[in-house]
């Protein structure tokens, strides 16, 4: 008794001393898998892609342009869909206990990591493994074959000339593992199954172990084709509960924290020795309604909706001055965005004036469904909600707001059972289509994105040519002419495009913050 | 005690099957499905949707759902995690040591503390010792478990810096997991007691925070069942032998007075098992509780199938447990059995 007393009152305390370099991240919470071909979320790929594996196309450091990345170089033919990718030599795949390439990376890799995820009956698929985010892209629309053409060069063949085909490929689901390793799961008996839990990668992280909910442990790759990193040994720290995590930062048993809460910032901000970074997020937050319904499938009553609400004043009331009105659908760090784009202004006469053009001089009684989830695009729904109602009300929409659990609220969304609703959306691979065409085009609406269900002929022939040409600036101009079409017809209100946050540990440098809301640290170092 | 036993294995059975027609069809109750979850905003077409749905076994009629469920059960077979892809088994037997640890160490102090504190209220009935550690109990049983956990790390984590926030075990041991049970690991480990010792000192905060509503309820039941049998004929009895107070107390009364308190711990198990879904959280502690509860969020069915009839497979055999020790030390029951 008397000496667990001792060591209660905690003669010992915590320190992250220790010979080599170790970096302490404290995240969120447990991945799902190791394996990114067959998850979908961002705890995963931050525990999975990021730190073991490398994609063909990289995403440049806290950039949304794609860089070389397992793939040296590529070449795209004249029709738009022959992509021909020339490998990196040299790159070698990571040992554990249970396997030690015989061999370094080649096109056979590339070629099984795209084939498991398109046909699920490939004797090297994963049973009842789901490729969701495979198809989620439509990646097994888009890619027909991939073909081997020699060990150092691989060919994409796709069913259609399609430009946002290269940004796919450095997302997280494409990453490359070892086909080698794969066929020596099968052969002794260990199973496919093995791939989720005991990872094989090329990147700059090897995997060493995991103990459930509480600690993954990763070891720098000293043959890392991109270089050694500079911390030594990398571990995530499970630690679900936000305000936690930050008295972890505080106690200095993480030098980094995943998703500050955003009530927690004012107070970070202020402790000595942690530092707060922010950064644009590539996100949009916005009220979409539906145009299938009466009275929004008027143009008018939606322009209408724009000019009532006050969108300024809700940037300091929910958002704290964490986020930037949005005009556009997209958020302004993408290329193609449309600064040219003239906002509608707040003003309730012309809102009235609208309402009277169609028809409707003495308002309208409606819904508006409330965000249940905190989202920084949207942090507090139910306020939001409130100050809009507040707003139309002013010009005589009279709103219910209404609100459900967050599946209900997705799976009714889905099916168009809404009238006015809050929802938002955070990029995945930097290209424009993954905003304008996946939230607003008209196949948007068969899917369940696109929550205006608005399914505009002259918007969709942009957003679908765009697809189309893979030339740049040629795409650039097509987006930037669908925003036009957009504003003036007014399926949405755009409303925020908010700020994402990290802290950590003053001692941590080379840091950047990804735009995907990810967090990497191949180039992080502590002093 | 056989026919007792048995009696007792025949209702587990019913138990059971209750238990899992209850988590089987309130899960399937709450709108939302694990197809809505892992679409997320992105959505999906109707028929990625069917398609998802029938590789889970969703598509067909619930109640060819539940006996598919309940026969590959009695096969000892719960099924995968839609979530994870791992058999939901092996992810409940790897997390259940952590709970079982945390448990045992909350319902340890719990009775440690609570028992003395509730004899002693009774003993000095109506003084200022009964008024504080009721008044305290009442204050400890009402407590909200997570301002209470996040209250305890500010002060002995943050600001004394004298334990660890969170977590198992400092991140500088790798301790290969043998039995699941932290303490029995380190204490078999290379590092040997320093590992221990850090082990030791994750544990206090959570044990402290889970315990208290446990603590809380022994304390007041310790008093009531302790004065109730203080009032007892055959306590006026040994008082007029003239044997003193202490022995009239401790050796008569209390033997007694404990044996309800047998039961009540029965009945604390679960409500540990409520408790450790929120101390878990805020302790990153990484047991069945977080487990369960990020299941239900994700709808992953199987899961919440599987963890519900463990976890209540579990209570029912402690409160066998308890009922058997309860006949041994009540004599009357002991004879009727």
């Amino acid at each position: 008794m008397f000496k667990s007393a001792l060591v209660f009152l905690g003669l010992f305390t915590t320190s992250l001393a220790f010979a080599e370099k170790t970096f302490v991240y404290c995240s969120e919470g447990s991945p799902s898998t190791f394996n990114p071909h067959i998850a979908s979320d961002g705890t995963t790929f931050n525990a999975s892609s990021h730190p073991i594996y490398d994609t063909l196309i990289k995403f440049k450091q806290g950039s949304v342009d794609i860089e070389p990345g397992l793939a040296e170089s590529w070449k795209v033919d004249k029709a738009g869909t022959k992509y021909t990718f020339k490998l990196r030599k040299g790159v070698k795949f990571h040992s554990n206990a249970l396997f030690t390439p015989t061999r370094d990376f080649n096109a056979d890799d590339v070629v099984y990591s795209f084939e498991v995820q398109k046909d699920t009956k490939h004797p090297l698929a994963i049973k009842n493994g789901n490729y969701e985010y495979f198809k989620g892209m439509e990646m097994d629309k888009v890619v027909k074959d991939i073909k081997k053409v020699d060990d150092y060069t691989v060919e994409f063949n796709l069913t259609h000339p399609e430009a946002p085909f290269l940004a796919n490929i450095a997302m997280d689901f494409a990453s490359i593992l070892s086909k080698e390793y794969a066929e020596s799961l099968v052969k002794s008996g260990k199973g496919l199954d093995t791939l989720n839990i005991q990872p094989i990668g090329t990147g700059p992280f090897v995997f060493k172990s995991y103990q459930k909910d509480t600690i993954i442990r990763y070891t720098s790759n000293p043959s890392y084709w991109g270089g050694k990193t500079k911390i030594d040994n990398l571990i995530f720290s499970i630690t679900p509960d936000a305000s936690v995590r930050f008295q972890k930062l505080k106690a200095g048993e993480c030098h980094f924290i995943a998703d500050p809460a955003p009530a927690d910032l004012e107070n970070i901000a202020k402790v000595k020795g942690i530092k707060l970074v922010d950064r644009e997020g590539l996100n949009v937050g916005y009220l979409a309604m539906n145009t299938e319904k009466k009275p929004f499938d008027n143009v008018k009553v939606r322009q209408a909706v724009n000019h009532a609400l006050n969108r300024k004043s809700y940037m300091s009331a929910i958002y704290m001055g964490r986020a930037v009105v949005a005009k556009n659908p997209m958020p302004p760090g993408i290329w193609g965005y449309n600064d040219a784009v003239k906002d509608y202004e707040y003003n309730p006469e012309k809102s009235k004036q609208l309402l009277k053009e169609a028809g409707l001089p003495d308002g309208f009684t409606t819904e508006l469904w409330a965000m249940p989830i905190s989202r920084p695009y949207n942090p507090s729904g139910k306020k939001l909600a409130e100050l809009m109602q507040a707003d139309l009300a002013k010009v005589g929409i009279k709103v219910t707001i209404q609100s459900f659990d967050w599946p209900i609220y997705l799976e009714k969304a889905r099916k168009g059972e809404h009238t006015m609703i809050q929802m938002g959306w955070t990029g995945d691979n930097g290209d424009p289509d993954n905003f304008l065409h996946i939230l607003l085009s008209c196949a948007g609406v068969k899917a369940g994105s696109n929550n205006a269900r608005w399914c505009n002929k002259s918007y969709d022939d942009l957003v679908i040519k765009a697809k189309q040409v893979t030339e740049k600036n040629k795409r650039s101009d097509l987006y930037k002419q669908a925003q036009v079409v957009f504003k003036d017809q007014a399926p949405w209100v755009t409303v925020a495009h908010a700020k994402t946050f990290r802290a950590m540990s003053d001692k941590v440098s080379g840091y950047m913050i990804h735009p995907f809301g990810g967090d990497i640290f191949d180039k992080v170092d502590i002093k | 005690m056989i026919k007792l036993i048995l009696s007792r294995v025949a209702l587990l059975a019913i138990t059971l099957v209750g238990a899992s027609l209850i988590s089987f069809f309130l899960i399937r109750l709450v709108p939302g499905d694990p197809v809505t979850n892992l679409l997320g905003e992105r959505g999906g077409t109707e028929e990625r949707i069917l398609e998802m749905r029938q590789r889970f076994g969703l598509d067909k009629p619930l109640y060819i759902q539940y006996f598919k469920f309940l026969e590959s059960a009695v096969h000892g077979d719960l099924g995968e995690s839609i979530v994870s892809k791992r058999p939901v088994s092996e992810e409940f037997l790897s997390r259940f040591p952590a709970t079982l640890e945390l448990g045992l160490a909350a319902l340890f102090w719990a009775t440690l503390l609570g028992i003395p504190l509730g004899i002693m209220a009774a003993v000095r009935r109506n003084s200022v010792w009964d008024y504080g550690v009721m008044g305290l109990s009442l204050v400890g049983y009402s407590m909200p478990i997570f301002w209470w956990g996040l209250l305890l790390i500010l002060l002995f984590s943050v600001n004394l810096g004298w334990l660890p926030v969170s977590g198992r075990i400092d991140i500088m041991y790798d301790i290969p997991v043998k039995s699941g049970f932290l303490l029995l690991d380190t204490w078999h480990s290379e590092e040997g007691r320093v590992a221990f010792k850090s082990a030791f000192r994750h544990l206090v905060l959570p044990a402290i925070v889970l315990g208290t509503i446990p603590l809380a309820v022994l304390a007041r039941m310790t008093r009531a069942s302790l004065l109730e049998v203080l009032n007892e004929d055959y306590v006026r009895a040994a008082r007029a032998k003239g044997l003193n107070e202490n022995m009239v107390i401790y050796k008569h009364a209390l033997r007694n007075a404990l044996v309800p308190i047998i039961t009540i711990l029965g009945i604390l198990v679960a409500s540990i098992m409520t408790g450790a879904v929120l101390t878990e959280t805020i302790f990153s502690w990484p047991g069945v509780g977080r487990w369960l509860v990020k299941s239900i969020e994700a709808r992953d069915y199987p899961v919440i199938q599987g963890g519900i009839l463990y976890t209540s497979f579990g209570v029912v055999v402690i409160n066998l447990m308890v009922d058997i020790i309860y006949t041994f030390v009540n004599p009357r029951l002991r004879r009727r059995a």
